[in-house]
């Protein structure tokens, strides 16, 4: 225990750096616009809520929230729809040049969203998809997709083939088999994916500042510039906003983290 | 061919839908871009006759004579070494203390990987708010201690604005980093540990010899995943600085962006994302090749 004391004190001082910076954005939305100016109220006297209730009741956040979600949703289903279909076909039947493919797929992920971007918008404007979340759900797949292939593909690489093979012989159709077996097996490494997929698409901001320009379409990440006034900002309300559209990525996060480092680096540690 | 058809059919009907959206919605756009680089595409002038027109390298040409883009470069690469090299280091450090049998090892896992979670843009929010010179703790703390006689304006320094913005980006890479080397870790066998304790093997030479060789492979796989996330970190420099102030924080990623949407010139836009491209497939390349000698 005694030797152990330095570790003790590192993983404390990270865990202080990860965690720090929120628990004063946390108290300064707490605060009243005098309080947040007085070098003496760093942790305040009195709290009040006026902050979150003008984000929630007086401003779009709550729109923008909603519209981030449906964004978010659609994507991480869409894409775990195609990329569940692909990675069973490439580990559960033969495929001419699969390993090529797949390392192709890989590689797509080192391709800059800026250089997409350009062409992007030339295409989307010929086919009039500027302003849409159509559009936006495309591109945003484009980068979840390949991540998601190679992570899925490497947990339906772990599950013997024997398993399906009992069901199979049980009596299950091949669908049946995959349904109850393998979704069931893969439960964990599926949901990693699907939050990595989740949260990128909640994360993402230049595509949709670029894309989207009606003031009611806009997403989080950007309608939070809202409360980023020009010459000066008013930081209750921002650091107001920042609190609550932490929340879904949280409740998330706290629902598969135990699972979440086995799950993300499975493509690289078994694949 | 036939027989290998009519058993494995499903197989390519089940990988067709996503293979063709890759190639739809990255390996297309890829080639188109590449191509707009060579073309006269300044939005601004589209009424010219010129417009959308072979170009040959002069968007190039224009790029590599522009001060900025040259200071973009120099940038971005100070931006990456600098960003790998603390992040691994600390990454390590973290991931060893973690993969010991310390009380309340998951909480200490959890949250360390908080800045992991939190959106870009998100971060760089709180940071600036952290940051400021009138309402951030740091200052306000840093006066009251007497460290500074008076309040920095962190990011409208151009002294301080990359470091300050470069903090964010370390501090938001490390968990990502640090979940690739524990899992790796976790993956090495103790007994491995113990016989070489009883060999004499001091901790350093245990780090070295065991730990090192097992690790390495998926590391570097963890560090090209990062890398992307590095050199493209656009949301944290655009929203805490916007590549200033006097272009001190601009790297090639957030300057191809000025040029396409503010200047609206898409050829030079595009030529600066190709050479940003062939930065990022160039230091992998390295990189790999680095990681695979030292293996043999």
């Amino acid at each position: 225990m005694k030797k152990q004391l330095h570790l003790y004190l590192f993983a404390v001082l990270m865990v202080f750096l990860s965690i720090g910076p929120f628990i004063y954005v946390l108290l300064t939305a707490l605060k009243s616009s005098e309080q947040i100016y007085d070098p003496n109220e760093i942790i305040p006297s009195y709290i009040t809520f006026s902050n979150f209730y003008h984000v929630l009741f007086r401003s779009n956040f709550v729109r923008y929230f909603c519209n981030s979600i449906f964004l978010a949703v659609t994507t991480t289903i869409i894409c775990m729809f195609l990329a569940i279909a692909a990675a069973y076909g490439f580990t559960r039947y033969q495929i001419v040049g699969a390993e090529k493919i797949k390392l192709a797929i890989l590689m797509t992920r080192m391709f800059p969203g800026i250089l997409l971007c350009i062409p992007y918008y030339v295409i989307m404007r010929q086919l009039q998809l500027i302003d849409s979340y159509r559009g936006l759900i495309l591109m945003y797949a484009s980068f979840t997709l390949p991540f998601a292939i190679w992570n899925i593909c490497a947990f339906f690489l772990t599950i013997p083939w024997e398993m399906e093979e009992a069901a199979m012989i049980d009596g299950c159709s091949r669908f049946q088999a995959f349904y109850k077996v393998i979704l069931h097996v893969a439960k964990p490494g599926l949901s990693v994916t699907a939050l990595f997929c989740f949260m990128t698409s909640w994360d993402e901001y230049m595509y949709s500042m670029i894309f989207i320009s009606t003031t009611l379409k806009k997403t989080i990440q950007v309608g939070m510039k809202d409360f980023i006034g020009q010459y000066s900002t008013d930081w209750g309300l921002l650091m107001a906003a920042v609190v609550l559209s932490l929340i879904p990525v949280l409740i998330f996060f706290a629902a598969v983290q135990k699972n979440l480092i086995s799950g993300l680096s499975a493509g690289s540690v078994k694949g | 061919m036939s027989l290998h058809l009519k058993k494995n059919w499903p197989g390519y009907f089940l990988a067709a839908p996503a293979v063709f959206a890759i190639l739809a919605l990255s390996i297309y756009p890829l080639f188109r871009g590449i191509w707009m680089s060579f073309l006269n595409y300044n939005l601004v002038r589209a009424g010219d006759p010129a417009f959308n027109t072979f170009a040959g390298l002069s968007n190039y040409k224009e790029i590599f004579q522009d001060e900025i883009f040259l200071k973009a470069i120099i940038n971005t690469i100070k931006w990456t070494i600098l960003n790998l090299l603390v992040q691994l280091t600390i990454a390590m450090l973290l991931a060893l203390v973690l993969n010991h049998n310390l009380r309340g090892k998951s909480v200490f896992r959890t949250l360390s990987l908080i800045p992991w979670a939190v959106p870009h843009s998100i971060a760089a929010m709180t940071f600036t708010f952290l940051y400021n010179a009138n309402v951030g703790i740091i200052n306000i703390i840093a006066v009251k201690l007497g460290i500074f006689s008076e309040s920095i304006s962190f990011l409208g320094n151009i002294d301080t604005a990359f470091w300050s913005v470069i903090v964010v980006s370390i501090w938001k890479g490390i968990p990502f980093q640090m979940i690739f080397i524990l899992a790796a870790l976790q993956g090495i066998p103790g007994d491995l540990y113990e016989s070489a304790q009883m060999d004499g093997a001091g901790s350093w030479q245990q780090f070295w010899h065991i730990t090192m060789p097992i690790i390495k492979q998926p590391v570097a796989i963890s560090t090209i995943l990062n890398l992307i996330g590095i050199v493209s970190c656009f949301n944290t420099i655009w929203l805490m600085t916007e590549g200033g102030p006097l272009y001190s924080t601009e790297i090639v990623y957030t300057y191809a962006y000025r040029r396409g949407f503010i200047d609206h010139n898409f050829g030079t836009a595009s030529a600066a994302s190709v050479i940003l491209f062939l930065f990022m497939m160039l230091f992998s390349m390295v990189y790999l090749r680095l990681v695979r000698d030292n293996h043999q």
